[in-house]
């Protein structure tokens, strides 16, 4: 676990907690999230005077939403748009390298602690189990979470994958339908495809003209043949929880 | 007792449906005026669902209503706006009142109508939905417990014949066959030729497939681009014919282009009827299009 303070970043009130990068990381999907509008942040924290902006050193700092350097941009707009109001105000930025792992959470505590609010740039999962953490403090969503994708290349992300808990890509020669057809539909293409773009948005491809070229490509179209049964919706009861076989015991699961 | 579209099909004589949509009002009375003016002309009237996600009156009302006027109704269906439960609960509602014809479709997104928020539900697909129905048929629901409807469904699928590429959509046709689709309806042609590759591709299946056609309004001409009307292909050639002889002449000139399609289906043997669809304004014309 590397934590290490690296010194003031835009302004004399802004701390940096910064840890190294596995150069893995950027091959990894992640889940990607997009920085909410400034103002709808500085409305979120009009009430509060000493604010902690909790990055998130992997998903959203690999997506450029919420990572350590996104952290410090945030607390020093946050430092200017106060100063431009003449209100007493201050923020600090820090980052960890997961805010879903209570390890790295723990390393938050004396920056919450001086802290009346804490806007946190990590995905969904990330804010709430730092709002878990430090039930005492309110704690604000910065971005918001989109989906869990792949890097398409330098600054672009597309989705891949809905966690439905009963992956099709077997059959669909590796190409998610629940994903990556607007509709989710499981046995074939709707009647809207347009020259193998999808109907709702033509500058994306049709999934089902995906899935069957690549299954003629492999010579397995017949696996296509039937249908495929509704969706299990039962296998995916929110909110989701995933015990390991080995771990059962520990937790009284039979 | 099968309805008079279901006789009416399997006798093969060629069939005329026309498309409903049920008004954005709880006033029916324009609506049934409407298919009061075809009737004795059609089959049975079609009753849309939502169609291009707008909301409007429930179209299985609406298919009742047709039915105590003496219409035969086809109800469509929609896989965007409702769960398995509720598609369920239609299919039994719609049992219950003797509307036993339905046709199954996914349902445009909804980003194209007017409620553009709202979630798409998206449960089943047409294939499932399409299973669910003939399930329902022997008795038994999606989920396989006993359930009683008063005869078994009469099951349409949509396809969009001039899709491309085609093959997923043959694909697809293959599986609503499988899953117990009764008969076909496309969804607009133009030209008895944009019929040819589809109809090749499933030759060796016994479908009864009823051609879509629409009467469509000078602005969707005007803005056409192939995508601007889901589903709908229309050659450049007509486009700009129709966008050369400007607004005035349009009304007429398609008009008398979708009643000689219509004439050209039913001489061509090729289809076991059409479905006449008009795009909103022009309803009314329909009546035209069903004269000898």
């Amino acid at each position: 676990m590397a934590l290490r303070l690296t010194g003031d970043h835009a302004s004399a009130m802004v701390n940096i907690v910064s840890f190294t990068f596995s150069p893995l990381l950027t091959e990894f999907h992640v889940i990607v999230a997009q920085r909410k509008p400034f103002p709808q942040i500085r409305d979120m924290l009009g009430g509060y005077s000493r604010v902690l902006v909790a990055g998130c050193g992997t998903c959203v700092a690999v997506c450029l939403a919420g990572g350590e350097k996104e952290a410090g941009i945030l607390a020093s707009q946050l430092m200017l748009s106060a100063a431009g109001e003449k209100r007493e105000f201050r923020a600090s930025a820090a980052a960890v390298e997961r805010q879903c792992d209570r390890e790295f959470l723990q390393l938050f505590h004396e920056k919450v602690a001086e802290a009346d609010a804490v806007i946190s740039l990590a995905c969904g999962a990330g804010i709430q189990f730092l709002a878990e953490m430090y039930p005492q403090v309110p704690v604000f969503p910065g971005v918001d979470t989109t989906f869990i994708g792949v890097a398409e290349e330098a600054g672009v992300w597309t989705e891949r994958c809905r966690s439905c808990s009963q992956c099709y890509l077997g059959i669909t020669g590796g190409i998610c339908p629940v994903t990556m057809c607007s509709k989710g539909l499981l046995n074939g293409p709707c009647g809207g495809t347009v020259h193998g773009k999808c109907e709702v948005d033509l500058e994306r491809d049709c999934a089902w003209t995906q899935i069957y070229r690549r299954l003629e490509e492999q010579s397995r179209t017949d696996i296509q043949a039937m249908p495929v049964l509704p969706m299990k919706h039962n296998l995916r009861i929110q909110p989701g929880r995933v015990i390991h076989s080995a771990y059962r015991k520990r937790f009284s699961i039979g | 007792m099968a309805d008079p579209f279901q006789e009416g099909l399997a006798s093969g004589s060629f069939q005329v449906v026309t498309r409903l949509v049920p008004p954005k009002s709880a006033d029916l009375a324009s609506v049934l005026t409407l298919a009061s003016s075809w009737k004795g002309k059609v089959a049975a009237v079609l009753v849309a669902d939502n169609p291009s996600a707008v909301m409007g009156l429930s179209a299985l009302v609406l298919a009742e209503m047709l039915k105590r006027e003496g219409h035969d109704a086809i109800l469509v269906m929609s896989c965007r706006d409702r769960n398995r439960l509720d598609l369920g609960s239609i299919a039994l509602g719609a049992s219950a009142v003797s509307v036993s014809s339905i046709l199954c479709v996914s349902g445009d997104y909804t980003h194209y109508g007017d409620h553009p928020d709202a979630k798409p539900v998206y449960d089943l697909d047409s294939v499932q939905l399409i299973a669910m129905l003939h399930e329902m048929g022997k008795g038994r629901d999606i989920a396989g417990n006993p359930v009683a409807v008063s005869q078994p469904y009469f099951i349409g699928a949509a396809v969009c014949a001039t899709a491309d590429p085609l093959f997923p959509q043959l694909m697809k046709v293959r599986k609503k066959v499988s899953a117990g689709a009764d008969f076909f309806v496309t969804l607009p042609i133009f030209t008895v030729d944009q019929l040819g590759p589809f109809l090749d591709g499933v030759k060796d299946l016994p479908l009864k497939v009823l051609a879509g056609v629409l009467l469509p309004s000078y602005q969707e001409i005007a803005e056409y681009r192939d995508g601007s009307i889901p589903g709908t292909f229309i050659p450049d050639d007509l486009v700009n014919a129709w966008r050369e002889g400007g607004e005035q002449a349009f009304s007429a000139s398609s008009a008398n282009h979708v009643k000689k399609l219509v004439s050209d289906l039913r001489n061509s043997g090729k289809v076991a009827g059409v479905c006449i669809n008009a795009s909103p304004g022009r309803e009314p014309e329909i009546e035209g299009l069903l004269r000898a």
